[in-house]
């Protein structure tokens, strides 16, 4: 009798769970899906035959770094085409070779990424010349003589130079002829340049047996009457001509490239007395290596200035607190959200400009949103947000800006970005701060910041680059 | 079963409305909110709440009989999806053809069909052979393993016969001729083992070259997706075969055997999904005791999943390769066939008390396997559909308006 009961009540529970599945599930499951196929996503990837193969190694050259070197700085071209930055280089990626790939365009290939902060790519003019470890008899010289006035290593002389100019990508050798074609892609506007180097001819073939490569990384603006394609500088910029920040820097053997993969001072080493050419270091690439980023050196970066900057702000709230008995004080570090709307809540309506009250007001409504529920908390954050990117428009260029920008930053960085797509715009807030503040604390902190906002994001370059901003300041 | 269910009139009545009001939400949800209310999207939703209302009243009337609505939908998706389909590929390329960078990219949209080809090469080297965005758009590899989850442990193979934009292709062919020219029924057998040993080969062909061998020799449906362009003398070959293929599988056998050839014999999606369909919740049973083996149901059946021998056997079920379409119910003269749930602890659960008040009556229809089933599939069709037909209907009507615009 009770097996029958039992039996019965199962086949109840089971029934209605199929009901609940149908009726509820499916509909919950499709809605949810997103975050569940974000999460799946992690733990997938396409063979790498299909995307360009392992990465051998990257490489990030410093931000706005385009303008030569420290000694004398170059200005673009004024010709409305070449707009800021698009002559930045930021990141140089080197993939293994990739033999037997399917439904590629070449079978066997080699490809090379480079990333520019910004800009259309038929205003660069790059060149690539890459030393090959197993063969000998390079050359010294660029690949068209005096056109980027630039010598390479002797030790390190370039096999082949891969010339990437107005939408197209040839391969030469070191004897300057024409070998190939390669595969050109410019991507996310113009902002990713993806080359496939095919790997038919036998010259090209031997890259498959390099141990270590050597590349020179080149960036000039283009010009399709020049030598080698790269718009000469004068002492001052033209719609054709680059020019010099400072007309008195101006010298013949200055060279054309605006920005080189590694330290911009290798530029300045020209000699005007014996009339030689800069000389240039190369990146040294292990071709039979998987590069990986060194994911426990990044979490301790983040962890050690994130706990740098806790203790910075308990030193600073302790003194702010010992010094300055002011309620005001108090509260910025108080974690009663309530006391603090009200607080600030008052001060706006005694005086509605007041743009630091204004962006704590919107800081505390966010901080309200989080203890919410769901429909609650987005109403609290986008009312929140209308106070914060007020605040910050009337705070531009005045003090105090750094307090507003921070908190709209800090808001930006933990709201959910999947519902208020805020990381990106937090990331740029968290940089901006970096450039108005002097102390190294708080910039170390807004760059390991921006590097979790683009993280977040899906910016994985960006991110990476910024990491090294704060990398520098820990050094 | 029409016997009980005509004792519960009054019950079933409610337990239809609630159905078609849970429905309605879902509607409300996934197609005017999602899209904001856009002409469209209530056009659409309309047409969905007013089919799906009419398959559950038909259903209480004639058992089997809303199996028609099920037909239209899948015929008016395929045709939407197409539409929708290639014009976001001219929106993204500019053309229907596969770009070199959408290759170099890994940007190919990824369908159902590849999954059964990226199983082994993922299980084995741990990478997705087919160059598709992982996360991030509608064909993307994660979101298309998920749905392809959820529908094998719900619905199982009924994707195949409810929410296959392809499939509605063959559906709709294989419904223009009045007459069978060609009967495949003594030869389902053969055809269903044929069927599984193409996956096979498929599978292992996939794992060989490590790229999906199906998607790049034998899909008929590149003709009306996106396909290669012709630069070389494979590609020229490959193209000669996507139109052969899809000529003679999607249109020409489907019209002289009212059968849907391609989804029962060589998709390798439907192979691998009638394998995996025993994790579903759903199945068709026959009432071999009161089968009179008149093979109706056979003939009737589109996937070839019930031969001579599924009845003379008195196996109570179709074959593996059912998908659930409804089409033997509806063919059934004796009503015999129904759905059922696949566990056998629900097994016929609800067939053996008779509920004398109105509530009972109206729970025990909105339990049934068969209004379970239904829903579940419709709530897929509706989810998946949605956008693709939203997308077509607004091309249509500016082509339309287009159209007018120059006569004027």
């Amino acid at each position: 009798m009770i097996k029958l009961i039992c039996f019965s009540f199962l086949k109840k529970l089971f029934i209605l769970k199929t009901a609940l599945i149908c009726f509820f599930g499916i509909s919950m499951f499709f809605i949810f899906s997103s975050n569940l196929s974000d999460f799946i996503g992690k733990y997938l990837q396409v063979d790498s035959r299909f995307t360009g193969g392992e990465i051998a190694n990257e490489f990030f050259d410093e931000l706005d770094d385009d303008k030569g070197c420290e000694k004398y700085a170059l200005r673009y071209p004024l010709h409305k085409s070449f707009s800021s930055n698009s002559l930045d280089l930021i990141c140089y990626t080197v993939f293994q070779p990739v033999t037997n790939a399917r439904w590629q365009e070449n079978a066997d290939y080699w490809q090379l990424m480079l990333e520019y902060k910004s800009g259309s790519a038929v205003v660069r003019n790059i060149m690539i010349y890459i030393d090959v470890d197993v063969i000998t008899n390079g050359s010294e010289d660029t690949l068209f003589d005096f056109a980027e006035k630039v010598r390479f290593q002797k030790n390190h002389e370039w096999d082949f130079a891969i010339w990437i100019c107005n939408n197209t990508c040839n391969v030469y050798n070191s004897k300057k002829e024409f070998i190939t074609s390669a595969e050109y892609y410019a991507e996310k506007n113009d902002v990713q340049i993806k080359v496939r180097v095919p790997l038919k001819n036998k010259q090209l073939q031997k890259i498959l047996c390099a141990t270590n490569t050597y590349h020179y990384v080149l960036t000039g603006a283009y010009s399709p009457f020049d030598r080698g394609g790269f718009m000469p500088v004068s002492e001052k910029a033209s719609m054709s001509r680059g020019g010099m920040k400072n007309a008195n820097h101006y010298n013949t053997l200055v060279p054309p490239v605006y920005d080189v993969l590694g330290s911009n001072a290798a530029l300045a080493t020209w000699n005007a007395e014996s009339f030689e050419h800069a000389l240039l270091e190369p990146v040294e690439v292990c071709m039979k290596k998987k590069h990986e980023r060194n994911k426990t050196e990044i979490e301790h970066i983040v962890k050690q200035v994130k706990q740098d900057y806790e203790n910075y702000m308990n030193e600073l709230s302790q003194v702010s607190l010992r010094e300055n008995a002011e309620a005001g004080s108090a509260l910025f570090f108080s974690r009663d959200v309530d006391e603090r709307l009200s607080y600030y809540g008052k001060k706006l309506q005694e005086n509605p400009d007041d743009y630091v009250s204004m962006s704590c007001y919107g800081a505390a409504l966010a901080m309200k949103g989080g203890e919410s529920s769901v429909f609650k908390a987005i109403s609290l954050v986008n009312e929140a947000y209308k106070y914060l990117d007020a605040a910050s428009r009337l705070a531009f260029g005045k003090d105090g800006e750094i307090d507003v920008l921070m908190n709209r930053a800090c808001v930006s960085a933990s709201v959910p970005n999947h519902v208020f797509e805020k990381a990106q715009s937090g990331a740029e807030d968290f940089i901006r701060i970096a450039n108005l503040t002097d102390d190294e604390r708080i910039k170390a902190y807004c760059y390991v910041m921006a590097y979790e906002c683009y993280k977040i994001c899906g910016k994985e370059n960006q991110a990476f680059l910024i990491l090294q901003e704060a990398k520098k300041m820990i050094k | 079963m029409r016997v009980r269910l005509k004792s519960q009139k009054g019950g079933c009545m409610i337990a239809s409305s609630v159905l078609c009001v849970l429905m309605f939400f879902e509607i409300m949800f996934f197609v005017i909110l999602n899209s904001n209310f856009t002409h469209a999207s209530i056009v659409y939703a309309l047409f969905l709440f007013f089919v799906f209302a009419k398959m559950i009243f038909a259903e209480r009337k004639k058992i089997g009989s809303g199996v028609r609505y099920r037909r239209l939908c899948q015929i008016v998706f395929a045709v939407g999806f197409c539409i929708a389909f290639i014009s976001d590929l001219y929106q993204e390329r500019g053309s229907m053809t596969v770009t070199t960078s959408a290759l170099a990219n890994a940007e190919l949209p990824f369908c159902h069909i590849a999954i059964p080809q990226i199983a082994l090469p993922l299980l084995v080297t741990k990478n997705i052979i087919f160059p598709a965005r992982i996360t991030g758009h509608y064909a993307a590899v994660a979101s298309m393993l998920l749905i392809w989850f959820i529908c094998t442990i719900t619905i199982g193979r009924g994707w195949c016969s409810w929410v296959c934009f392809y499939g509605g292709w063959e559906e709709g062919f294989s419904h223009i001729a009045k007459k069978q020219r060609v009967n495949l029924l003594p030869k389902n057998q053969a055809l269903r083992e044929f069927h599984f040993g193409f996956l096979f080969f498929i599978a292992l062909a996939s794992l060989c070259e490590l790229a999906c061998v199906y998607c790049q020799w034998f899909c008929p449906f590149k003709l009306i997706t996106e396909f290669s362009p012709i630069t070389s003398i494979p590609t020229l070959i490959a193209t000669v075969l996507f139109i052969a293929l899809f000529l003679s599988l999607s249109v020409a056998l489907p019209i002289l055997t009212k059968k849907r050839v391609q989804c029962s014999n060589l998709c390798p999606f439907g192979a691998f999904a009638s394998l995996t369909d025993r994790f579903s919740m759903f199945k068709i049973t026959i009432d071999t005791k009161k089968c009179v083996g008149c093979m109706k149901c056979a003939m009737a059946c589109p996937f070839g999943a019930i031969d001579v021998k599924t009845i003379q056997e008195k196996k109570g079920m179709p074959e593996i390769t059912c998908a659930k379409c409804g089409e033997c119910i509806n063919a059934c003269p004796e009503k015999i066939i129904s759905y059922d749930f696949r566990s056998r602890l629900l097994s016929c659960s609800l067939k053996s008390k008779t509920v004398k008040t109105k509530f009972g009556q109206g729970m025990q229809y909105l339990l049934h396997p068969a209004q379970l089933f239904t829903f579940a599939s419709f709530t897929f069709f509706v989810i998946m559909s949605s956008s693709f037909m939203i997308r077509a209907l607004n091309i249509l009507a500016n082509s339309f308006i287009n159209f007018f615009a120059r006569g004027v």
